[in-house]
């Protein structure tokens, strides 16, 4: 399987701490990858190295040829690797079909004649459709969160990068938006790589795990194996033992 | 009489309604739980509480009537609200912010003391406590808000989504914080997505759709209900 995307040797300090510390990875073309790993872990901030959105003090992210180190991120959304925020980041003043016009307008998708039709598809594709006309900041925090992914859609993008998206979402809106992401990737072969703390759902979606803590990946590999090995168990759910006081403490 | 009712709450954003006939109560060292899909109004409902939202009804707190009182007085009648999406003051100090949650309270031994608490709960934020809150990651960020609402001390706590964010172990060390809030003499009034988790700590629900509540009732029975499982728990 060929690396869509590559990073080999990513740091990032803020001040004296190292939030990010010689990372490499490579995600597989077509594959869906979820990335775990305690608070603070360096999660978001390895996201925000691979598009741009903070430039690493070393190492390097290639998009299959393309060097993508040292670009801005409008640049590296427009090479396809597009990303949604923890929490979300509409244009507030305006329209919810709007929004997602900015994506459909990246230059390698621009086609002014067909952007607004687009943009009400792509709406409709994550359940929008009917909220189209509304402002951006009337949306609940579940519904923003398709919006996002609907603008980042927009800029029909080879990598999608997901920051928590069921954060916030009912179980059966949970369901909804895996379907939706499954899809996306079987049927219109996107490479997904996401951040996910609601292990089930992602369980259920990933065919590959990353886990990162302190700054560092600590495991690589299929999910099951990953989920196995002690240190993930360690450093991510925690030992049996706080599990089952967790437990006990919370009965009713 | 219970420490907060609420009656025939109605909000409206211009000419949508967002909440109507909200009748609603919380009890002494009652944890009370608000589910519903997004856009049920669950965080309206928290708003208008708090009061940063105009609201028609009537609502008391301990037997005052908070309805039409400016935010700050609701916080000094002792409701803390940690609102969802965290709203922390970026360019402050993770400790800073969290000061803050105390700022009308005037006992400075007990302020220190529910600042080592708020420590002792997310040991993380003691060894950032001098971090600027905007770089703290996404989990810490919303420690530090939990901690600011705990810091107000309050005597009805509201938790806008909670677990949002963060990793199953520091999730089961919030809601075992919460039902240790609730020992210490705190109500709760909780609006939590994470349906399973939530399940464990309410002693009764209330559900909302489209504004409505639709039903309410003790935890247990709400949750043995076959069709409310398999929608909130996915099971």
């Amino acid at each position: 399987m060929s690396a869509l995307l590559q990073a080999i040797g990513l740091s990032k300090h803020f001040g004296g701490v190292y939030a990010i510390r010689n990372v490499s990875l490579s995600i597989s073309a077509g594959k869906i990858t979820g990335i775990l790993g305690p608070n603070g872990a360096g999660k978001t901030t390895l996201f925000d190295l691979l598009t741009g959105f903070l430039p690493a003090d070393r190492g390097e992210v290639r998009l299959g040829d393309t060097l993508l180190t040292g670009k801005r991120a409008d640049r590296i959304v427009n090479l396809g690797c597009a990303r949604t925020f923890q929490l979300c980041r509409p244009f507030t003043g305006m329209s919810v079909v709007q929004n997602v016009m900015v994506g459909c307008l990246a230059p390698r998708v621009r086609d002014l004649k067909t952007t607004h039709a687009r943009a009400l598809h792509l709406l409709e594709e994550v359940g929008l459709g009917d909220k189209a006309s509304l402002p951006a900041h009337a949306l609940s925090q579940g519904d923003l969160r398709r919006l996002e992914i609907a603008r980042a859609l927009g800029t029909k993008p080879l990598l999608l990068l997901l920051d928590e998206p069921f954060s916030g979402l009912g179980a059966h809106e949970a369901e909804t938006l895996s379907a939706l992401i499954r899809q996306l990737n079987r049927d219109e072969g996107i490479t997904v790589l996401m951040i996910e703390h609601r292990l089930r759902d992602l369980m259920l979606l990933a065919e590959h795990l990353l886990v990162m803590d302190s700054g560092k990946v600590i495991a690589d590999g299929e999910p099951e194996a990953v989920m196995r090995e002690p240190s993930v168990v360690a450093a991510y759910i925690g030992t049996r033992e706080n599990g089952h006081a967790a437990a006990r403490d919370t009965e009713p | 009489m219970p420490l907060l009712e609420i009656q025939n709450l109605e909000v409206r954003y211009g000419k949508a309604v967002a909440l109507e006939r909200v009748s609603l109560r919380v009890g002494l060292h009652e944890v009370v739980g608000v589910l519903g899909s997004n856009g049920a109004g669950k965080t309206t409902l928290l708003r208008a509480i708090s009061g940063v939202l105009s609201s028609a009804g009537t609502m008391h707190f301990e037997e005052r009537r908070i309805d039409g009182m400016p935010p700050h007085r609701i916080v000094a009648a002792g409701i803390c609200h940690c609102p969802e999406g965290r709203h922390l003051f970026r360019e402050l100090s993770a400790e800073k912010n969290l000061r803050l949650g105390a700022y009308l309270r005037k006992n400075r031994d007990e302020i220190e003391c529910d600042l080592e608490r708020v420590f002792g709960l997310f040991p993380t934020l003691r060894a950032r406590r001098s971090q600027r809150a905007g770089t703290l990651s996404g989990g810490e960020q919303q420690m530090v808000a939990i901690g600011r609402a705990l810091m107000g001390k309050p005597k009805l706590l509201m938790l806008d989504e909670p677990s949002a964010g963060l990793a199953p172990q520091l999730k089961s060390a919030i809601f075992r914080a919460i039902d240790d809030i609730r020992r210490d003499g705190t109500s709760v009034l909780l609006v939590e997505q994470d349906a399973s988790s939530a399940q464990r700590i309410v002693d009764r629900i209330y559900l909302l759709e489209h504004g409505h509540i639709v039903r309410e009732g003790a935890s247990r029975e709400f949750f043995d209900d076959r069709e409310i499982r398999r929608f909130y728990l996915g099971i």
